[in-house]
């Protein structure tokens, strides 16, 4: 019970507990998908210079476009398309 | 499929440094800007995910598929566990904060592979041409 109490009570600690994003996770996704190009252009990219950052920029938004994409597709396969068959 | 301009060059001490820390081998390649942006990338998703879902998100055995992911970055892993068994009370992460931590970490491993992949066989895996 003592620990408990101690638990819920203390300052989040980082690295240690993690993040109360139960109901914001997906916005997680925008620093994700920018990390993910970073790194992919930072490989990729036969010469890095000024035009690094345009890569990276338009890398990240392709990727949020098709996860918005997906999401959309995902819904309307499963509560329209499928409840016309079933 | 293009012509390569370049000959493939095995070398095995960049790419196998570069799954110890991220970015090494570039380094020793010469290439310090791309070395520096690739281990900022990987170091940040790795991190980002430890922040996210907690320590527990590496150090947590019981995900076995998920400890299969971070074959990339297994030195930093290990080191985390070493860490971790330091007495520190980590607290474990559950649902959809796990995941995406798990995730971060997971993307963390598979760029840094194939950094390392692209130090073994260093430059001509890059192609010619810059895809958007």
């Amino acid at each position: 019970m003592l620990n408990l109490i101690t638990n819920s009570t203390l300052a989040w600690r980082p690295f240690l507990d993690p993040l109360d994003l139960h109901t914001q996770w997906f916005y997680t996704l925008i620093p994700l998908a920018f990390l993910v190009s970073f790194t992919y252009k930072a490989v990729r990219l036969k010469n890095i210079g000024p035009s690094f950052a345009k890569h990276v920029i338009v890398m990240t938004i392709q990727i949020i476009g098709a996860m918005i994409a997906l999401a959309i597709a995902s819904y309307l396969l499963v509560l329209v398309v499928l409840p016309m068959f079933y | 499929m293009p012509a390569r301009s370049e000959p493939l060059e095995f070398q095995a001490v960049p790419g196998l440094l570069s799954f110890a820390v991220p970015g090494v081998g570039y380094f020793l390649h010469g290439e310090r800007e791309r070395g520096a942006l690739v281990f900022a990338g990987v170091m940040a998703l790795f991190l980002g995910g430890m922040l996210i879902g907690g320590m527990e998100v590496v150090t947590n055995q019981q995900d076995t598929l998920w400890t299969i992911f971070h074959i990339g970055i297994w030195p930093l892993g290990w080191l985390t566990r070493i860490i971790s068994h330091m007495g520190l009370a980590t607290t474990p992460s559950v649902g959809r904060v796990n995941e995406i931590g798990s995730l971060f970490v997971a993307m963390a491993s598979f760029l840094n592979a194939i950094a390392a992949v692209d130090c073994l066989w260093h430059p001509a895996r890059r192609r010619e041409d810059d895809l958007l």
